[in-house]
């Protein structure tokens, strides 16, 4: 016996056989591919970088939002009959000490630090004061009369600006007053005030530029005048995975050599998202998004299995299902055929979610916070598996694609939960940046070898513009 | 192993080097180096050449795209080696059962070697033998290559292989024994024709 070893150790050993030439030209066409999925996630890479920068710009500006000047002036407001206070309609400016100024509307007890300003009749001279302050306002309280508005001063110089002002003009008593409507107030010299008064025409002409203030809101006190609708475009690249159950095994492949043969590559999201703003907190959202979900599977052999009809059929086990080979590679398949699949083999599966979420939203001057949760609905519009099977003596193998994969489910259902920031451009136009969890309740397939139920962290980017 | 008897080219830490980096051409000169030797241990463990075309290219890709995991301080060539070897194992291992055993019942009394070493070698050559293999069925084949080329022992055999050391045993005897009556068939078609 140990003759024959030697026989054939000693003459095959020393012999060499140069292969085809197709062969390295395969390996370098393969190579390519590589080389093009690794600058795919090199891109993925860079994308995750360009994301982070955006979170940190957004967190950098919510920073700054919340640590903008400190309000100063305390609270004044002003009623009158008209714009302009004279001895007819005896105007009334009330003025809120300090301690009153974030609560809204004004508690009784502020009244005490309420001031009267007859048009004419009180003899205290009112200042008007023309400087050019940085001026921020806000609404603290509505007249009796629906049709004046009175703004509290926000004025950061108020402080520094003390020691320049004439005694007993200004905001020498702490107070800062402006009376809203329009600048025949600053014409006005029958103004008068109980006290001393400095009226910031900067603030005063800013009245119509400031989002959100505009002429025809009426400020109550209560949430009434912020736009209830609003819709938003949104975008994400999605990083998802699958959690797997094993429900059978398939050819002798468990729930370890199907996942393992797969690859979660890139996902997209993109859709349309309405806001309906319930009360100035919560807020109900809807819409309609798609998403793009793609597998890449590394090559294997695929043998033919008897089925339920008794015929020999080809069918590839996936994460998504039982993809069936169409017998144009072998017709008539017997039990010991096989079809090695190449390189390009891929699963894609493409779904449209409705979700339905509750938001809480936490505005804060142009930020606004919000955290979500809410239920998607997703109808499966397209899924399908392409694969490769090279052949024998040529460069190129041939694609098959695979729409028919047994146990998909049309609609499965899922959760979301998410948390994001809101900045608001302008009066319409706002931009948000939201990390989204989505989470399958329901798998997206059912008697197949693995049940899939696929989760994935979008971070989501959207722009909204408000109704 | 007896990769001491082929005397295989090492490529320079260089070429490795350049290959880790993605350099085509340096792939190139290194596929071209190691290609011929190693498209012998492919045929050997395939069934036809179309089957050691797939292993070798299959082979070859997992070398390129995990040469960073090379230790530089072993053999090149028996690492690239010991991948062509795996990569038909793990064919070998996707399609059990493809091929029906045959039986050596028959082949008993064919046994009879009458022939030298020397005129066995002078009458076939490496390609007739690597034929003969590739006939065996592919149970066998794999033992018999394990066993004799690879220098493996059947306990780590039948742990490759999944089977037990007493089939790894009998599949190598099996082996041997359809080897030499094939052999000897020619041997004795070859010495009809001679005389």
């Amino acid at each position: 016996m140990k003759e024959i070893d030697k026989l054939f150790r000693s003459s095959i050993e020393s012999y060499s056989e140069e292969p085809p030439a197709r062969i390295w030209e395969n390996i370098d066409h393969a190579l390519d591919k590589d080389e093009t999925k690794r600058l795919r996630r090199k891109y993925i890479w860079l994308m995750r970088v360009a994301f982070s920068t955006i979170l940190a710009l957004l967190s950098f500006l919510a920073y700054l939002n919340w640590h903008s000047p400190k309000r100063s002036a305390p609270v004044l407001s002003a009623t009158s009959n008209n714009n302009i206070p004279t001895a007819g309609n005896k105007g009334i400016i009330r003025m809120a000490p300090a301690s009153s100024r974030n609560s809204f509307p004004p508690r009784p007890e502020d009244d005490a630090g309420y001031r009267q300003a007859s048009g004419a009749g009180s003899g205290i001279p009112v200042s008007v004061s023309e400087r050019n302050h940085s001026t921020s306002e806000k609404i603290i309280e509505n007249s009796s009369n629906k049709n004046k508005t009175a703004r509290k001063v926000e004025d950061s110089s108020s402080q520094s600006m003390g020691s320049a002002k004439p005694p007993g003009i200004g905001n020498k008593n702490g107070y800062k007053a402006i009376l809203t409507g329009t600048t025949q107030i600053l014409n006005s010299k029958n103004l008068s005030l109980a006290g001393p008064c400095c009226i910031d025409k900067t603030a005063i002409l800013s009245n119509h530029l400031i989002p959100g203030l505009g002429n025809g809101e009426k400020r109550s006190g209560k949430w009434q005048s912020q736009r209830k609708w609003a819709i938003s475009l949104v975008f994400s690249p999605d990083f998802s995975a699958d959690r797997l159950t094993e429900e059978y095994q398939y050819n002798n492949q468990d729930i370890q050599d199907i996942s393992n043969r797969e690859r979660r590559e890139l996902s997209f999201t993109a859709g349309v998202l309405a806001d309906y703003s319930i009360s100035r907190r919560w807020v109900l959202r809807f819409g309609a998004s798609t998403s793009v979900s793609n597998i890449s599977i590394t090559p294997f052999v695929v043998r033919a299995m008897r089925d339920n009809t008794g015929e020999y059929k080809f069918k590839l086990a996936t994460t998504y299902g039982l993809g069936e080979i169409p017998n144009s590679f072998i017709r008539n398949p017997r039990s010991t055929d096989s079809i090695h699949l190449g390189d390009l083999a891929s699963q894609q599966i493409q779904y449209l979610t409705l979700p339905a979420a509750i938001k809480y939203q936490v505005p804060k001057g142009k930020i606004t916070w919000y955290g979500l949760m809410g239920i998607d609905v997703n109808l499966i519009t397209s899924a399908k598996i392409e694969i490769e099977v090279p052949q024998p003596g040529s460069n190129v193998g041939v694609r098959e694609s695979i729409t028919k994969i047994e146990g998909l489910r049309k609609i499965f259902l899922g959760a979301r939960l998410g948390a994001g920031i809101d900045y608001k451009l302008n009066h319409n136009w706002s931009l948000a940046f939201e990390p989204v969890i989505r989470n399958s309740i329901t798998s997206i397939n059912q008697n197949t070898p693995v049940r899939n139920f696929p989760f994935a962290v979008s971070f989501t980017g959207a722009v909204k513009f408000r109704l | 192993m007896y990769l001491n008897e082929v005397q295989y080219l090492e490529p320079s830490s260089h070429l490795i080097n350049s290959c880790v980096e993605g350099d085509r051409h340096s792939q190139s000169q290194l596929y071209a180096m190691s290609a011929p030797g190693m498209f012998t241990v492919c045929l050997r463990y395939s069934r036809n050449r179309e089957e050691a075309e797939e292993v070798m290219q299959e082979g070859f890709l997992k070398v390129f795209r995990n040469l960073h995991q090379f230790q530089k301080r072993g053999s090149f060539q028996g690492w690239i080696r010991k991948i062509m070897v795996n990569t038909a194992l793990e064919k070998f291992r996707s399609k059990p059962n493809l091929y029906p055993l045959l039986s050596i019942d028959g082949l008993e009394e064919n046994l009879q070697n009458d022939f030298s070493f020397e005129y066995i070698l002078h009458e076939l050559d490496a390609k007739d033998l690597i034929l003969m293999i590739q006939h065996l069925p592919i149970g066998y084949r794999m033992v018999f290559n394990l066993h004799i080329f690879e220098g493996m022992k059947h306990r780590e055999i039948s742990e490759s292989l999944g089977i037990s050391e007493g089939t790894s045993k009998s599949n190598l005897h099996d082996a041997r024994k359809i080897l030499q009556a094939q052999i000897a068939a020619r041997m004795t078609v070859a010495s009809k024709n001679g005389s």
